[in-house]
């Protein structure tokens, strides 16, 4: 009986839950526009965001969505702050703006170089919003890199997405999440750093021209993939430092133990070769007893042999050949970490290789010495860089043909 | 003398145990006179001249005999080959007498298989209705019944609710003796018991409870009696009419009293320690008590291999687990949480949605009640035009409005998937049906945590249950180890055959004396 | 046979499930913030303290196997027993209606933004009212099957985690480190509410030799959970997670596993599964309080009373949230003082009773009742 009333009291609670279940606020799907990228602007005081949002064409109870349909529409807004911003892009076409889903957050370089703890603050507070969503900096607007029309993929914000997957895959360009990059910025002795994005020239062209998808099944390359990843920025305490080239950008993942595979190239005598390194491993130790801080490198790496037809006359056997390799290989290596060490952190005063974490975990004594001036304590930073490479599998070919 | 006060005594304990508890309501018992005339008058009158009485007077040895019977409830053959011509070629003396004629019939000769004395009019009546033929001997205080039924009934088939691949093909049909002979057969244990009951002030249906008398908690075998002597129904025509006073909780989704159409299945819940319950008139019997892990157990399960066994079993629950919840998550994700779905499916939903003219909460809601509606008209609808439905639903109605417009793709797809997901486990078919449409409207309206809440709340509903003294959850919860062999997976019979694992023995469970605690 | 006797395995997985509703629902940025090692550390000195906290209730059970603490308060006298009543209601109370309000806070700040309070806190109390109606034994075994999916959960959302942890985000003990570590130990130990639990449904396991198993496997499963948690947090978000306002909830929205884009709301259906947990356990510890204090007839009504009261305060509360931090239900102090000092002056106070009662014979435990 006890329990009869029990469950009749909760009937009688839960009927009333129908008609308040409005205090929930749902949203139908047909009524937010999925936002798939978003490019932040700041120009004369404002921000102005560009939001890429999915727009099915031609949909009637079915779906037609396919890589070659124009799935992608483009809403522009301004404010004073992002989130006025936000809320200008819900006024001026009428759906929720839905940032749940949202793959890539392009800031432009003024945006970035404004204030980028202020640029990406709403996204990363917001409970919508995709705390793994890529964050890439515009070597010009991000409204450019945004609004690019790419045939690939259902819509172009995926196709960024993969590429910055791809490059940090490749060991060519270091991808950065929005949670990471809060991360980072929260950290006093940390410096953040973000791939830079650009159109290349050919492409921007191409797309002014108008000539994109008119031949009808054959695009160049370019059509398809416009975007390159060249460069790396650099922040430290929310202010924008400098740039670190292709050399310096790999020479950070060096250190930073980000090269998963890659390939190098190398020059044997003058002529062209490269190996495929498709397993590396880099270890960062701080020295033990030293009175400024130094570190060692280790670094090892497992190659294939690529390309090296040019040089097979130059060495009277493989073992030579591929032993002249390795040397290249380590040498290459090692300008590289010595670029991004000397030319990179000493010379723009940021330490994005991870010292300061490394000699926090190991060595906390002299962390908590060195923590208050830690920028300028960079400059007496010393790196020992040990670079092996191992060519362990030669491909389908061994030895010089003759 | 005393030969035939042990018989009186004998039948009065049989006629106990038939009749069950003292009804109420029933008009008293009188005993049938010793002069014919008057209990023949008295039987017409009390049948209202049915047509179907059948009233055979002779005269054997000079003395007046009459046999009754129901029209078409005995073998005609079987009256004139083994009733009638032994009883009319038989030699008596001249004027043999009373006793003379009543010694024949009840010790001299076997006229049945099954003969059984008749004292009263509510034994009379209930002999000649089921099929027995009653003889009268004018002088004598009682008649004989000699069960010689030989009505039509159907034939032994492969049973339609239950069907599997490598197991029997036969099922139980309506006459109760029949199905007795099949369970019987199945399991030729002296230890094998079978009671009789009759349930129903009026119809006076034959029910009859199976155990094994080794395995059976003798609680249980009591609170079982104890609650069919209880029941005070008119008519019990199925087993459906039982099931609500034997269940624990009658208003719950979920009955801990199983049924099966099958006797291989009754013969294998039995030797567990369960009772079986047949019901004349019905070819599906009753199981107590019942678990929810049995729900997805089928004899197949001990035809196929071990790992095919265990991968099916795992293969049912996710269909269990997938026809209630998936139209509710469905509706809650896309209408609250649509940052849960991969984006190339957000993609598709967002597409087809876009256009429809409801929210998808709404949708769902109209495509599974029509979806009920075809299949409760499938069911209903002669088998011929009943295939017609299928087509018409399928094709007519899910293309048609996908095409149109109605409804979004995916969601047509929801409900297939949830319609065949439901089909796997077809024991469960009601709570599932009911409990779609809770989660659907408890997803529109309050998302995941909703659907969060009400799962919990079902859970714990569940775990509450408890039949005789069984927890209907166990052997999950409480959690016996060893039974775990044969829920979830199967192990194999090398390993089955080690023990065998009743009720009484299962953490939790209140039907032995012994084991009064749950403990894991 | 006793009625609503539960397993010391069941009482372990219902313990277990209500303290996952502190840990999930740890707020560092409300409170003492503390990160890196020190935590870590902190924990397992937390572990040790409550290990230590828990044995003079383990002293008095084993003494007095089938009273809980209401009972043993009762034996050494009832105005102390109609007062350790009205205490452990009003205390019990107080925890319910603030589980509903720090419920209602995670789900109108992360889940759903827009909703009320009223509506949020009205459903948990409906539902936890209803599940506290059934009894515990329900629960209990509803808790094995949680229990499971809880411990599968959990193994999925490290796994898919430990792609992204670093050790190095765990920073060392900073140089005043031993002092901070005792500090946040006692604060891990003081969100131990489920000591107040254990007071009252210890005495309910079907196998009272093996309460002293149960509560240090309930202790040793907590220790484990936070300690991988935090693990977790710290490894994959540093100090920065332990900023969040839910860290736990945190790590899950940053976790990108296969197809799963979000784990966000395997999270969330953890957090509502332990905060049912959590409530209906209160909610039944509040009614053994009422049954004590009032004849059946009135008591029979707690479920409704617990459903207002509780709900009422969850209401209120989950719209002052700054007052109810003010309040500190959770105080090292405090807890030392119900869960472990007052079970030791009762099992004094009883030990010296029998003794002066019974001078010359061995003394035995009291004849139990129901």
């Amino acid at each position: 009986m006890r329990r009869k009333k029990a469950f009749l009291l909760l009937l009688l609670i839960l009927s009333a839950v129908f008609p308040l279940s409005g205090c929930l606020s749902p949203i139908q799907l047909n009524r937010q526009a999925i936002v798939q990228g978003i490019g932040i602007d700041y120009q004369d005081g404002k921000y102005r965001l560009t939001f890429q949002v999915f727009s099915p064409s031609d949909a009637a109870g079915g779906s037609n969505i396919g890589a070659s349909a124009d799935n992608a529409k483009i809403i522009c807004s301004e404010g004073a702050t992002v989130s006025d911003a936000v809320q200008n892009g819900v006024r001026v076409q009428g759906k929720e703006l839905f940032i749940g889903q949202n793959r890539v957050i392009v800031l432009g370089m003024g945006a970035a170089q404004h204030d980028l703890e202020e640029s990406i603050a709403y996204f990363g507070t917001n409970v919508a919003s995709r705390q793994n969503a890529h964050i890439l900096v515009s070597a010009t607007t991000a409204e450019e890199i945004i609004s690019m029309k790419i045939n690939q993929g259902i819509l172009p914000a995926e196709t960024l997405e993969r590429i910055t997957e791809n490059a940090r895959m490749n060991g060519l360009a270091h991808s950065v999440r929005l949670f990471e990059l809060r991360k980072t910025l929260d950290t006093q002795h940390e410096s953040a750093v973000l791939p830079v994005i650009s159109v290349k020239e050919e492409a921007a062209q191409t797309a002014s021209d108008g000539q994109a998808g008119e031949s009808g099944g054959s695009q160049s390359i370019d059509q398809v993939s416009p975007f390159e990843i060249d460069e790396t920025a650099v922040f430290s305490q929310n202010v924008f430092r400098g740039l670190l080239d292709k050399q310096q950008t790999r020479g950070m993942m060096w250190i930073r133990g980000e090269v998963e595979s890659t390939s190098i190239q190398i020059q044997l005598k003058g002529n062209p070769a490269s190996l495929h390194i498709y397993r590396a491993g880099s270890k960062l130790i701080p020295c033990e007893g030293s009175q400024k801080p130094e570190f060692n490198l280790s670094i090892m790496c497992h190659a294939t042999k690529e390309e090296s037809s040019a040089a097979y006359d130059l060495y009277s056997n493989e073992e030579e050949l591929l032993l002249a390799l390795e040397n290249a290989a380590e040498q290459n290596i090692r300008s590289e970490c010595d670029a991004a060490f000397a030319d990179g952190a000493q010379a723009l005063v940021c330490d994005f290789l991870n010292f300061g974490n490394i000699l926090w975990q190991k060595n906390p004594s002299l962390f908590y010495t060195l923590q208050d001036n830690w920028d300028t304590a960079l400059s007496d930073f010393i790196l020992n860089v040990d670079v092996t490479v191992q060519i362990d599998r030669v491909g389908v070919e061994y030895g010089s043909g003759e | 003398m005393f030969t035939s006060l042990k018989g009186r005594i004998q039948a009065i304990k049989q006629a106990a145990s038939f009749k069950g508890a003292n009804p109420a309501g029933e008009e008293p018992d009188h005993p049938i006179s010793p002069q014919l005339n008057e209990t023949l008058i008295s039987l017409r009158t009390r049948f209202q001249n049915s047509s179907d009485l059948m009233v055979r007077e002779i005269t054997l040895g000079g003395v007046k005999t009459a046999l009754i019977l129901a029209e078409g409830l005995v073998s005609q053959q079987t009256l004139s080959e083994i009733l009638l011509e032994p009883l009319l070629t038989h030699r008596f003396p001249r004027n043999a007498g009373v006793e003379a004629v009543r010694n024949f019939v009840e010790n001299q000769s076997i006229l049945a298989a099954d003969m059984l004395p008749v004292y009263t009019y509510n034994e009379l009546f209930r002999f000649i209705m089921s099929g027995f033929v009653v003889i009268l001997i004018d002088g004598a205080p009682r008649g004989t019944a000699c069960g010689i039924q030989g009505y039509s009934f159907r034939s032994i088939s492969e049973p339609t609710a239950e069907v599997n691949e490598l197991g029997s093909k036969e099922g139980f049909t309506e006459p109760i003796r029949v199905n007795m002979s099949l369970v019987r057969r199945r399991i030729k244990s002296p230890l094998l018991k079978f009671e009789l009951f009759p349930v129903g002030k009026i119809s006076r249906t034959d029910i009859c409870l199976i155990y094994m008398t080794d395995r059976v908690s003798a609680k249980l075998l009591r609170d079982v009696r104890r609650k069919i002597n209880g029941i005070d129904l008119d008519v019990v025509l199925t087993s459906g009419y039982l099931q609500p006073f034997l269940t624990g909780r009658p208003w719950s989704l979920f009955s801990d009293v199983g049924s099966t159409e099958r006797p291989d299945v009754l013969a294998a819940k039995v030797q567990e320690g369960r009772i079986a319950v047949l019901i004349d008139g019905t070819p599906f019997a009753l199981i107590i008590p019942y678990l929810f892990t049995e729900n997805f157990q089928t004899l197949d399960d001990y035809a196929h291999s071990a790992f095919y066994a265990s991968f099916i079993r795992i293969i049912r629950y996710f269909s269990f687990i997938t026809s209630i919840l998936l139209p509710g998550a469905y509706v809650a994700i896309s209408t609250f949480h649509p940052e849960l779905l991969p984006q190339a499916l957000l993609f598709n939903i967002a597409a087809a949605e876009d256009t429809t003219p409801f929210p998808i909460g709404i949708e769902a809601l109209i495509i599974h009640l029509l979806y009920e509606i075809m299949r409760e008209a499938g069911l209903r609808l002669p088998r011929p035009v009943g295939h017609a439905v299928s087509i018409v639903g399928a094709l007519v109605i899910g293309d048609a409005a996908v095409t149109a417009g109605l409804i979004g793709a995916p969601m047509v797809m929801i409900v297939a998937t949830t319609a065949i997901a439901s089909f796997v486990v077809p024991s469960l078919h009601e709570p599932v049906s009911v409990l779609r449409f809770a989660y659907i409207l408890v997803g529109m309206s309050l998302g995941l945590y909703g659907i969060t809440l009400l799962s919990l709340l079902l859970l714990v509903n569940i775990c509450t249950l408890e039949n005789f003294g069984q927890p209907y959850t166990a052997p999950v919860a409480p959690f016996s180890s060893f039974a775990m062999r044969d829920t979830f997976i199967r192990l194999s019979f090398r390993t089955l055959q080690k023990h065998t694992a009743t009720l009484q023995e299962l953490n939790g469970s209140h039907l032995s004396e012994k084991n009064q605690e749950e403990s894991s | 046979m006793k009625e609503g006797k539960i397993s010391p395995t069941q009482l372990v997985f219902l313990l277990f499930l209500s303290r996952i509703f502190s840990v999930l629902e740890q707020t560092p940025s409300f409170g003492d913030s503390f990160s890196g090692a020190t935590l870590l550390l902190s924990t397992l000195l937390s572990f040790v303290m409550q290990c230590i906290l828990v044995i003079p209730m383990l002293l008095l059970f084993y003494r007095y196997q089938e009273q809980n603490i209401l009972g043993c308060a009762f034996l050494a006298s009832p105005i102390l027993g109609k007062i350790a009543a009205w205490f452990f209601l009003l205390l019990f109370l107080l925890h319910l209606s603030g589980g509903y309000a720090i419920f209602s806070f995670f789900m109108t700040n992360i889940v759903y933004p827009k909703s009320s309070s009223f509506l949020i806190v009205l459903l948990l109390a409906a539902v936890c009212t209803a599940c506290a109606c059934y009894g515990l034994q329900g629960l209990a075994r509803a808790g094995t099957v949680i229990f499971t999916l809880f411990i599968l959960t959990t193994a999925f959302l490290s796994f898919a985690a430990a792609d992204n942890a670093d050790a190095l985000n765990i920073h060392a003990i900073p140089g005043d480190g031993f002092s901070q570590i005792i500090e946040s130990a006692l604060n891990s130990t003081s969100k131990n509410t489920e000591f107040f639990a254990m007071l009252m449904l210890l005495p309910k396991i079907a196998k009272p030799q093996k309460k002293r198993a149960c509560a240090f496997w309930f202790l040793t499963l907590t220790f484990l959970f936070i300690e991988l948690t935090q693990f977790l947090i710290l490894a994959v978000l540093g100090d920065f997670g332990m900023e969040q306002t839910f860290p736990y909830y945190a790590l899950t929205t940053v976790i990108d596993f296969s197809i799963f884009q979000r784990l966000d709301s395997l999270h969330v259906t953890l957090w509502i599964f332990a905060a049912v947990f959590h409530c209906t356990l209160y909610s039944i510890c509040i009614s053994k309080c009422t049954a004590v204090l009032f004849p059946h007839k009135i008591s029979r009504f707690t479920p409704l009373f617990s459903l207002a009261a509780g709900g009422g305060l969850g209401v209120f509360f989950a719209g002052n949230m700054q007052f109810l931090r003010q309040i500190k239900l959770s105080n090292s102090l405090f807890l030392t003082l119900v869960a472990a000092v007052f079970p030791l002056i009762l099992f004094i106070i009883l030990y010296r009773k029998e003794k002066r009662h019974a001078p010359q014979k061995g003394i035995s435990a009291p004849a139990a009742h129901s």
